[in-house]
């Protein structure tokens, strides 16, 4: 301060010299200058460096791929094409050069020269034709003579008339001779255009190379219009930087590339019908888009609420938009844990959208007394596992007491059923009750000890699964397990369906196993379930397979020996306490039994349990960690752990009320991808995938197949089918139904189809096991109906065949065609009550039914190589080898006769 | 220039080299010198089952003018089992195959004979004595099965089996008619007579595998060492399993 205080001390202010000060703070600001220059381009612009590796490692793909292109080039044979059009081009420039062209040329001048001449003499004539013309229309204007006029346009005509096909004859020679010309000047340019096409993939390979150079470090960026919407439900635009670092990800060969260059797993399918410009990538992968860091860029910071999905859990993102449809081929995960919600019903306690309408999924309990043995409910309420270890009820962890207080409630408010008592009259044949359900089809959906698969489980399953959906089916299958099981959606090929395929035998459990069936319910019950399992149940999915009473008794004297009753001892009078009715009534309440079952007194109860509807953005402040210290605060950690033991975040003060399920981590994991997806935020409509008729028909089919089972018994997309496993005769099975080149739809009317659905009537005398009367009603009935139609391409709804009136040469010849002198198709087939000879086994359908139940064109197609619709089937190939005193051995005409035939039969 | 001719005439010898290896892969047909005989019989072990009677449920006027008895087993007086097939397993080079045609019969809903050996790739005429519809339906692996209708004025169906097999053939109109086809490459395979003989014919010397077949009794294999021109005898049990 002294210093300073001298300076201007000593002199007066103009006189003062601040070159010093000037130079310093001038020096500061260059250095700062040139900091802040080298700040912005070094230190904060990370996605350069990436850009540039990128450019460097597509520089090296590039001219490798060029090398190889240029060495194929350089091949023999190559080289020897190239000298060839070489050659070629120098022949066809000599001819350029030499004297052929030119006398083409001159030919051309003389050929154009006589042409000009004769057509301006033709030109002058019209003119002078043209003035005489006036002069007559003057000569009458003026009422002068026209004879002079007249006879000059006579004449001028005929000269006219005579000049014009010379015009026309020269003016063709003139342009033929330019074609010549032409000619010698296109053989050069031909050739030239072969060269290049042969050095093409160079010079593009070239010019890409010189494009990689020249590239200078950019920000890339995508502008998303209409597809994020704020607060406030408006629409806006956002801005995703991935691609200036994710460079490949929409450029097809940099599937090997590392990270994060790499091409999109999915490039073709998704960006095919998601391009990157209308979608972007934050969408569906979530991150901050705008950000050019790595960690902000994935929104793995602080403060950021939606990170990147990471793995299976970017399934999540095709929800919004693809909410309607069940199955995502894409998003197995999704599907699958979908798929889990809807079997499990955990829509019963929770409100989950896309689940209003479902219908509960444990069975009715309204007139459970009549049912079941007290002590087994007993043991059942408390530990279901104990009893079916696959059961999907889970285990809700009550006392002794609580399980008593409920099951008297339960037994209190059960509708009794007097009209069972006695039902079930002693004496059926417990050998022919075994008989009947090894046979009749109850192994479709059941599972009963001792009632094993004939032979090796896994060779028969497998025989039918090759024999109808051909090798590969078995391992893309085996892919789509191991989809399922890593959890993370690999870069392989994706099945159309994706739901797993139907366990296999020993893992059916789609209906309750019967091993103990007899220490659950009594003889009474069960006899006048198995006649009728609506009586008892009307909603149930368990259908009629139409046993008489002796059958039933038999069945039900089998399956009452399966099991032994354990009663417990002073059971009956504990039930009968009134304050543990009322006592199981609160804890039903408060548990919410009735979420899945029917019970009286609780039809208006409301779901107990939170709601789910968007659950996918619960914020962590938002969840109840309780003193469950080992948990990671997160969103993932806190809805793993809640699934696998729901009793985790319990305390003295907060109950937990949510059952246990028994989750395996990869089951609990696949329901966290679904639940992640639990969003109340909707895209705008023009973004909603919708669908088309088609589609619709085909995802309520697959859902009644799913729920009436039908794969238990019959092949269809190519799956199901396991009984056949309990069937040593292969002919004993029932048919397939949708695989490889047959499909119902395409086989049958619709009509027909629609009718045996609702009643069904046996096709087949030959089978044991019997298609079963499922009591489906209209709606349920035209559903199964579209979805096969749609499956076979067939129009929705059925057009009816229009049958044309036949040939009566066609019907004499079809009937001589499957007479005995010929097919002699009655040998095997049926015809009304007309029975073939021999044992049923070998019968074949009845033909009097073809023309209500098949499609002529589908007939036509069976007839010509019944191996190619079906392979394996009875039905031997006629074709080729057609008789040739029919039809003069003319194939088509023949199969013409007998689908016409057919299509008549018994009507003349 | 000598270079060069060098280098054709290597090339071209690599390649005959070359050829003939692939071709040694397969069955190597040609003239066999000294070739020595493998006979014997095979015989059923233990007490023999009787041949069950089938019932002809159809199409009796034709089917059932004899007797039908099953042929899954048949088991002769000295139990010598009929239609066993024995065949050399692991030959690779040895007499060409004489014919390249054989012939089955449907005649009274009977396979005859009931196994029908054929040269593999050779032709198979099938012929349909009975005059009724019967069809041809195979069940096979290796080669393409087929079901193919042989109605009355069909008198001969003929069909082709490329690869080595022993196949299934049944006739879905008539449930009891059951037979065998075996194509096999080579022609060191017979099927056993009444007496449950057989023999083998010019066989190479050398030591070989032999493998003996019947429907019931499954597979067994056999060590045989042939010396050339003498007769190698192979007598087998078979037993039920």
């Amino acid at each position: 301060m002294r210093w300073w205080g001298r300076q201007r001390g000593t002199k007066i202010a103009e006189e003062q010299s601040l070159r010093i000060v000037f130079f310093v703070s001038s020096m500061m600001f260059v250095v700062v200058t040139g900091w802040a220059v080298w700040d912005e381009e070094a230190t904060r612009r990370p996605w350069k460096e990436y850009q540039a590796e990128f450019n460097r490692l597509e520089y090296e793909q590039v001219s490798q791929e060029l090398a190889a292109e240029r060495s194929k080039l350089d091949s023999p044979e190559a080289r020897a094409a190239r000298a060839k059009l070489q050659g070629d081009v120098q022949a066809a420039q000599a001819r350029l050069a030499g004297p052929e062209y030119a006398k083409a040329q001159k030919l051309l001048a003389a050929r154009q020269a006589e042409y000009a001449d004769v057509s301006m003499r033709g030109q002058f004539i019209k003119s002078e034709l043209d003035e005489a013309l006036y002069w007559v229309e003057h000569a009458i204007y003026e009422k002068k003579d026209t004879q002079g006029p007249k006879a000059r346009v006579v004449n001028l005509e005929k000269q006219l008339h005579e000049i014009m096909p010379k015009v026309e004859a020269l003016g063709a020679k003139e342009v033929q001779a330019q074609a010549e010309v032409k000619r010698f000047q296109a053989d050069v340019e031909k050739i030239q255009v072969k060269i290049g096409e042969l050095v093409a993939p160079v010079t593009a390979l070239e010019r890409r190379l010189a494009s990689i150079k020249g590239r200078s470090a950019e920000v890339k960026q995508v502008v998303v219009e209409g597809l994020a919407i704020n607060e406030f439900k408006e629409p806006i635009l956002t801005v995703d930087r991935c691609t200036t670092c994710h460079l490949g990800i929409d450029r097809a060969g940099f599937e090997q590339m590392k990270q994060p260059f790499r091409t999109h797993p999915h490039r073709e399918v998704l960006f095919g019908k998601h391009p990157i410009t209308r979608f972007g990538c934050v969408s569906c992968h979530q991150g901050q888009g705008p950000a050019l860091e790595v960690d902000s860029a994935h929104g793995e910071v602080k403060h950021w609420e939606r990170p990147l999905l990471r793995g299976s859990s970017v399934q999540v993102s095709c929800r919004p938009c693809h909410v309607e449809e069940k199955e995502l081929p894409l998003a197995p995960v999704y599907s699958q844990g979908r798929q889990m919600v809807e079997e499990l019903g955990c829509f019963g306690c929770h409100n989950l959208p896309g689940f209003e309408k479902a219908q509960k999924v444990g069975p009715d309990l309204t007139r459970i007394a009549s049912k079941v043995d007290p002590s087994w409910l007993f043991r059942w309420i408390k530990d279901p596992r104990g009893y079916l270890p696959k059961t999907k009820m889970p285990n809700f962890g009550l006392s002794d007491e609580d399980t008593l207080n409920v099951e008297s409630y339960l037994l209190s408010a059960s509708q009794p059923m007097p009209e069972l008592r006695g039902a079930f009259k002693a004496g059926g044949s417990v050998e022919r009750g075994r008989e009947i359900v090894n046979k009749i089809g109850c192994l479709g959906c059941h599972r009963i000890a001792g009632i094993e698969p004939k032979g090796q489980p896994s060779e028969a399953a497998s025989a039918v699964s090759a024999r109808n959906s051909g090798a590969n089916a078995s391992e893309s299958e085996k892919r789509t397990a191991a989809v399922m099981v890593n959890g993370e959606q690999a870069s392989q090929p994706v099945r159309a369906r994706l739901t797993a395929p139907p366990p296999a035998p020993e893992n059916q459990d789609f209906a309750p196993d019967l091993s103990k069936i007899a220490s659950k319910v009594n003889a009474d019950w069960l006899f006048s379930w198995v006649k009728n399992p609506k009586h008892f149940r009307p909603t149930t999915r368990m259908p009629s397979l139409r046993l008489s009473d002796d059958e039933a008794r038999a069945v039900t004297a089998f399956l009452m020996t399966l099991g032994q009753r354990r009663p417990i001892a002073g059971l009956d009078q504990e039930l009968k306490k009134t304050e543990r009715i009322a006592a199981g009534e609160r804890l039903i309440r408060k548990r919410g039994c009735f979420g899945c079952h029917d019970i009286k007194g609780f039809e208006t109860a409301e779901k107990i349990a939170p709601d789910l509807s968007n659950y996918g953005h619960k914020r962590l402040l938002e969840l109840f960690f309780g003193e469950a210290v080992q948990v990671k605060q997160t969103w993932e950690d806190f809805t793993f752990w809640k699934l696998k033991n729901p009793q985790i975040y319990a305390t003295e003060r907060v109950e937990q009320l949510m059952p246990n399920f028994g989750f395996t981590d990869e089951q609990a994991k696949t329901l966290r991808v679904f639940l992640k997806s639990m969003s109340t935020q909707r895209p705008q409509a023009q973004f909603e995938r919708k669908l088309s008729d088609e589609e619709l028909a085909i995802q309520n089919g697959r859902g009644l197949v799913k729920r009436y089972n039908c794969n238990g018994c019959h092949v269809i997309e190519g799956q199901g089918g396991a009984i056949a496993a309990f069937y040593p005769d292969k002919t004993k099975i029932p048919p397939p139904l949708e695989v490889g080149g047959l499909h119902e739809g395409e086989k049958v009317q619709a009509t027909w189809l629609y009718q045996f659905l609702g009643r069904p009537t046996p096709l087949r005398p030959w089978l044991e096991v019997r298609m079963p009367t499922f009591g489906l009603g209209i709606e349920d009935a035209t559903t199964l109906t579209k979805y096969f139609a749609a499956m076979g391409k067939q129009r929705v709804p059925y057009e009816y065949v229009s049958l044309h009136e036949p040939l009566a040469e066609n019907l004499r010849a079809g009937r001589l065609l499957m007479s005995k002198d010929y097919f002699d198709c009655f040998s095997c087939h049926q015809q009304g009550d007309k029975k073939p000879e021999g044992p049923p086994e070998g019968w074949a359908p009845d033909l009097s039914l073809a023309k209500r139940r098949l499609r002529p064109v589908w007939i036509a197609k069976w007839l010509k190589d019944p191996q190619k619709i079906e392979p394996g089937t009875k039905m031997p190939s006629y074709y080729p080898g057609g008789p040739d005193d029919v039809f003069g051995g003319k194939e088509d005409r023949q199969i013409r006769a007998i689908t016409d035939y057919l299509m008549h039969l018994g009507e003349r | 220039m000598v270079t060069t001719r060098e280098i054709a005439t290597a090339v071209v010898t690599a390649s005959l080299i070359f050829g003939a290896a692939a071709l040694a892969q397969a069955y190597d047909g040609g003239e066999v010198k000294d070739g020595g005989t493998i006979s014997g019989t095979v015989k059923f072990a233990g007490a023999p089952p009787a041949r069950k009677t089938i019932e002809v449920t159809k199409d009796k006027e034709v089917c059932a003018k004899e007797k039908h008895l099953s042929f899954d087993l048949v088991v002769g007086p000295d139990k010598g089992i009929e239609n066993a097939v024995v065949r050399l397993v692991d030959v690779k080079k040895g007499k060409k195959w004489a014919s390249t045609k054989a012939e089955l019969d449907q005649k009274g809903c009977v396979y005859r004979p009931h196994v029908t050996v054929v040269p593999a790739g050779g032709e198979l005429n099938i012929l349909n004595s009975d005059g009724i519809l019967h069809n041809i339906h195979t069940y096979s692996k290796a080669n393409p099965s087929i079901n193919k209708a042989q109605p009355k004025f069909k008198k001969v169906l003929t069909e082709k089996f490329s690869k080595p097999e022993v196949i299934k053939v049944a006739c879905d109109a008539h449930a009891w008619m059951g037979g065998w086809i075996v194509a096999s490459e080579h022609p060191y395979i017979a099927v056993t007579d009444a007496k449950g003989a057989f023999s083998l014919k010019d066989v190479p010397a050398g030591t070989y595998k032999v493998e003996i077949w019947q429907e019931t009794l499954g597979k067994s294999e056999k060590t045989v060492t042939v010396k050339a021109k003498e007769e190698t005898k192979l007598n087998v049990e078979l037993a039920k399993k």
